[in-house]
């Protein structure tokens, strides 16, 4: 774990940066006499959620759902409200960014920890198989009970992340009485007071050090004042198997990674899991995306594969677009 | 017993079945209320799904309120439905719609970047 202070007057700010649910945590606060507290809340927090809905470990309750073999069982509120959201962000995107793809992320070597993905060198098969659809889940929110079908597998992987980063920034900043930011991987949720003029996100390809510019891409940098911000893309998390070029953004339809024209999607909501949902589905959705975003009034940034930007409405457009500087 | 009291006791077992046999017409037409509504909940849903998974996937796909057309595709599905109990299906309480930031994103005010979001 690394702490930084940076003083800019007026704008005073501490982060930690740290590892948590196989991805990057980045935590930045207003106050810095507070960062060490916020960043063991931080800790605890994300470990609970790690417990709850860790896909790779034996003794988490999402794995127990696996053993359910589709007798109701009654889970703990984190996961009730885990799998709430992800149930949420799969009918609000007409089911393009579904929990039921545990199968499929098997099915294409994605079974254990990322980094021990990339080891693995045994094959697989790739076989066109849809998902078996989020409507096959029942969660009962009044009982704390859940249904999944015997042999399917959920993958919470796509909304947990933006959740959990939406939930710690909200109880840091009402806990600590300032201006929160969590980052999960690029998941980045905002609360409380932000800094003077707001907070500055820079948006690219894959996250990364702050202090790192991305030399290959493009990237922009925008300000962020409340709820979150999240980029769901393809270059990021892949590995290559038997020949195949693979990556993490599976196609519910296909059960395979999708085959997208946008290589990145940054997406501006009131929390990070809809911005999540909304980057994520834009992937699956493919062209078109764009206006099913402006339907929606979000701000968002695509990234085609040949790196044209596309923006929608609300994003900021004075920046210029020029590969491998900023956009 | 006398041949009143037998008469008594045969009436109220009569009686006892009328209820029954009501009470087991009653119990099927319930039944086949639920499962009509259910049937139609699901034929909506899986009309939502197909619309949403055609072909050209996207582009136009609509809100989801708005792509509940006809079609009558059948597929897997529901599981536990049928199951008599009467548990919810879904479960998120607050609006499938995703929300769009009251604030907005503005252009970077300068200075130090905060954070940084990309694919991970």
């Amino acid at each position: 774990m690394s702490t930084r202070t940076s003083t800019a007057p007026p704008r005073t700010t501490a982060a930690a940066d740290w590892r948590a649910l196989g991805t990057s945590v980045r935590l930045v606060v207003t106050d810095p006499a507070l960062l060490d507290s916020c960043n063991l809340l931080l800790a605890r927090h994300l470990a609970e959620v790690d417990a709850a809905c860790s896909r790779f470990r034996t003794d988490s309750e999402l794995a127990a759902l696996d053993a359910s073999l589709g007798r109701p069982i009654t889970v703990s509120p984190l996961l009730a409200e885990a799998l709430a959201v992800a149930l949420r962000a799969a009918e609000a995107t007409d089911g393009t960014v579904d929990p039921t793809v545990g199968s499929a992320m098997n099915a294409i070597g994605y079974d254990r920890d990322f980094t021990l993905v990339q080891e693995d060198d045994r094959p697989i098969r790739l076989t066109v198989k849809r998902a078996p659809g989020w409507r096959t889940i029942d969660l009962d929110r009044t009982t704390g009970t859940v249904t999944v079908p015997a042999g399917v597998r959920l993958d919470l992987g796509a909304t947990a992340k933006a959740w959990a980063a939406d939930k710690a920034a909200a109880m840091l900043a009402q806990v600590a009485g300032c201006g929160v930011l969590v980052s999960l991987g690029g998941d980045t949720a905002v609360a409380g007071e932000p800094p003077a003029g707001g907070w500055n996100i820079r948006v690219q390809d894959v996250t990364g050090s702050v202090d790192e510019v991305p030399t290959h891409g493009t990237y922009a940098t925008i300000g962020l004042r409340s709820g979150g911000l999240a980029t769901s893309g393809t270059a990021a998390r892949r590995w290559r198997r038997g020949g195949y070029e693979l990556h993490h953004i599976v196609d519910p339809r296909t059960g395979l990674p999708v085959r997208s024209p946008w290589r990145t999607v940054s997406v501006a909501a009131a929390t990070s899991a809809d911005a999540n949902a909304a980057s994520t589905a834009c992937l699956v959705k493919g062209a078109g995306a764009e206006r099913w975003l402006t339907r929606l009034g979000l701000p968002a940034r695509l990234v085609a594969q040949d790196g044209t930007v596309v923006t929608t409405p609300g994003w900021p457009t004075h920046q210029a677009t020029t590969h491998g500087t900023a956009a | 017993m006398t041949v009143k009291e037998r008469g008594a006791a045969t009436a109220v077992r009569r009686g006892k079945r009328r209820i029954a046999a009501a009470t087991a017409a009653i119990t099927l037409a319930a039944a086949a209320g639920v499962f009509a509504l259910v049937g139609t909940m699901q034929s909506d849903a899986e009309a939502d799904t197909a619309a949403g998974s055609t072909g050209t996937t996207s582009s136009s796909s609509p809100s989801p309120s708005a792509s509940s057309n006809t079609s009558s595709t059948s597929d897997s599905s529901t599981s536990s439905s049928s199951s008599s109990s009467s548990s919810s299906t879904s479960s998120s309480s607050s609006s499938p719609d995703l929300q769009s930031s009251s604030s907005g994103v503005t252009s970077s005010s300068g200075g130090s970047t905060d954070s940084t979001s990309g694919a991970s």
